[in-house]
């Protein structure tokens, strides 16, 4: 049985000040159900992604959203994966569609953070490390990456300017994003001369703390036809954990969990690196979408670097990667960040993109969307 | 029978919910404070964790591992970051807001993350280092990674 994307909808991501957790998903749902043809009524279960209760304050959140929603008399409830739980959102609601629990399935992902400083922030991310053995010594979020970031340099020759490479094109889509949180390009000069965050990661080696609301509804070929007549299908949906401790990692220059995600998701959608013509990676920091780019195929292991600075994830080079302006320039409200990847999929497979639609339109797409320090990896296939 | 609340704490700041009752946090830093670090091995399937566990990922109960002690404290510095942006309860508890965090790795393949303390140079991944203690007062203890 196919699962598909049939609806989607997006708010804008930023500093929204008097945005609710449940206004910013209302944003999300308005244009959802305003631009396909599917009602509440059609919605059999939804599925809420939000990852940072801390930052906003209400407790068990799915239940304030549906009802905001209207959707509260169907069955919804909370998934969450640190900055994985938009995918793992989604990845709920295609096993409850799967099950013949649901036909179609609202995913919502949201988060409020701007709420806090960005040194309650900074406070509150550094314990997503192991609070016994890793948080003891001030390892800030940036640090985990930054200590990746480190030995791919050390060990594969990849430079303070690759990274900023990075930074400068996901800034350029970003720009033309009237959705992103950051509108503003960057000059590979300015970039490499950012304040340091945790060496060597700068200022424009780090994505936004934003808030923002995605939604998108799921759906088994019988009912898609009735939401839109393109639906974009869920072909590969790979998924793994990882050790809680980077220490413990079998690499420190890699995410074993994306491998082996990935590994599944291209078998199960029979597909490979090469067919992918649009992804959207998990760029929380620079590093992390040159470690993507290893680690999904698109280039060998430690030529990561060489990849961005021969431009080979720009529009026109072998794999287009964030052409959304990634989590850096767009925005990462973490628990909505994996159904913000999955509507770029849908717009991009569609030729709906509101800025930066690739042409030709492409036909494979895949979301790589990873939580805390590489704990949680899914990777995702669509095609047309 | 009650556990003994643990009456240190591990590293430059903690958060007291994950030591309550805990004796095992207790044995671990008391070895700490000899100069000794110690992990646990589980007798039942063999794997060997450092920083020690109180029980095993095969599954079996608590009784099945046994503390043992990693003699050799020199190792190479598998990597390290300088934190620029500290988190808020670190720099209130040491009034540093930067400072350089690593992680050792000893030569039986085992790597333990810590703070380098003491640098007279940048760091560089591969250099050798030796992992050394220190009570930072009556409550808490570390271990940090000093250049050899």
């Amino acid at each position: 049985m196919k699962v598909g994307i049939g609806a989607v909808g997006h708010s804008k991501f930023g500093k929204r000040l008097g945005m609710t957790i449940y206004d910013l998903v209302h944003e999300a749902t308005e244009e959802l159900f305003s631009k396909f043809n599917v009602t509440q009524k059609d919605i059999d279960a939804s599925v809420v992604g939000l990852a940072g209760d801390q930052f906003n304050g209400q407790g068990a959140p799915a239940a304030i959203i549906a009802d905001y929603i209207g959707v509260h008399e169907k069955s919804s409830f909370r998934a969450e994966a640190a900055c994985a739980t938009g995918s793992h959102a989604i990845r709920s609601a295609y096993g409850l569609i799967h099950a013949g629990l649901a036909n179609t399935v609202l995913v919502m992902g949201v988060e409020r953070m701007t709420a806090v400083t960005s040194k309650e922030a900074t406070e509150l991310m550094s314990r997503a490390g192991d609070l016994r053995w890793e948080y003891p010594f001030g390892c800030s979020f940036p640090g985990f990456y930054a200590m990746f970031a480190t030995r791919h340099m050390a060990k594969y020759g990849t430079t303070r300017e690759h990274l900023s490479m990075v930074g400068v094109k996901n800034h350029k889509y970003g720009f033309a994003n009237p959705r992103a949180h950051l509108r503003k390009e960057v000059s590979l000069e300015e970039a490499v001369n950012a304040i340091m965050i945790a060496e060597p990661l700068n200022l424009y080696d780090c994505s936004m703390i934003s808030d923002g609301g995605a939604a998108i509804v799921l759906a088994n070929e019988d009912v898609i036809k009735k939401y839109t007549d393109t639906p974009v299908w869920l072909t590969g949906v790979g998924s793994s954990n990882d050790t809680m401790k980077i220490a413990e990692r079998p690499s420190l220059t890699s995410l074993s969990a994306a491998k082996r995600a990935a590994a599944a998701a291209y078998k199960m959608a029979n597909k490979s690196p090469s067919d992918i013509g649009v992804a959207d990676v998990h760029d929380c920091f620079t590093i992390a979408e040159i470690l993507a780019y290893e680690d999904l195929g698109f280039c060998n292991k430690g030529e990561g670097g060489k990849f961005i600075e021969e431009e080979q994830s720009y529009a026109g080079g072998k794999t287009p990667v964030n052409v959304d302006g990634g989590l850096k320039s767009k925005g990462h409200p973490v628990g909505c960040t994996g159904v913000s990847q999955a509507v770029t999929m849908y717009e991009q497979l569609t030729g709906t993109a509101p800025a930066s639609q690739l042409d030709p339109v492409p036909e494979v797409g895949l979301q790589h969307n990873v939580g805390q320090s590489g704990q949680f990896v899914n990777v995702f296939i669509y095609e047309r | 029978m009650s556990k003994q609340v643990s009456k240190n704490f591990f590293g430059y700041v903690f958060d007291k919910k994950v030591y309550d009752g805990s004796e095992f946090m207790q044995t671990f830093i008391d070895h700490l404070k000899e100069g000794k670090l110690y992990g646990t091995k589980c007798k039942k399937c063999g794997n060997a964790y450092l920083p020690p566990r109180e029980r095993c990922q095969c599954n079996t109960p608590a009784e099945s591992m046994e503390w043992f002690q990693q003699e050799d404290l020199t190792g190479t510095l598998a990597t390290f970051t300088v934190i620029r942006f500290a988190p808020d309860a670190i720099v209130d508890k040491t009034g540093e807001d930067t400072y350089v965090i690593g992680i050792i790795e000893f030569e039986n393949g085992k790597r333990l993350m810590a703070q380098l303390r003491g640098l007279m140079s940048m760091p560089k991944v591969g250099m050798a280092v030796k992992l050394d203690f220190e009570d930072l007062d009556s409550e808490r203890i570390t271990c940090k990674i000093k250049a050899v």
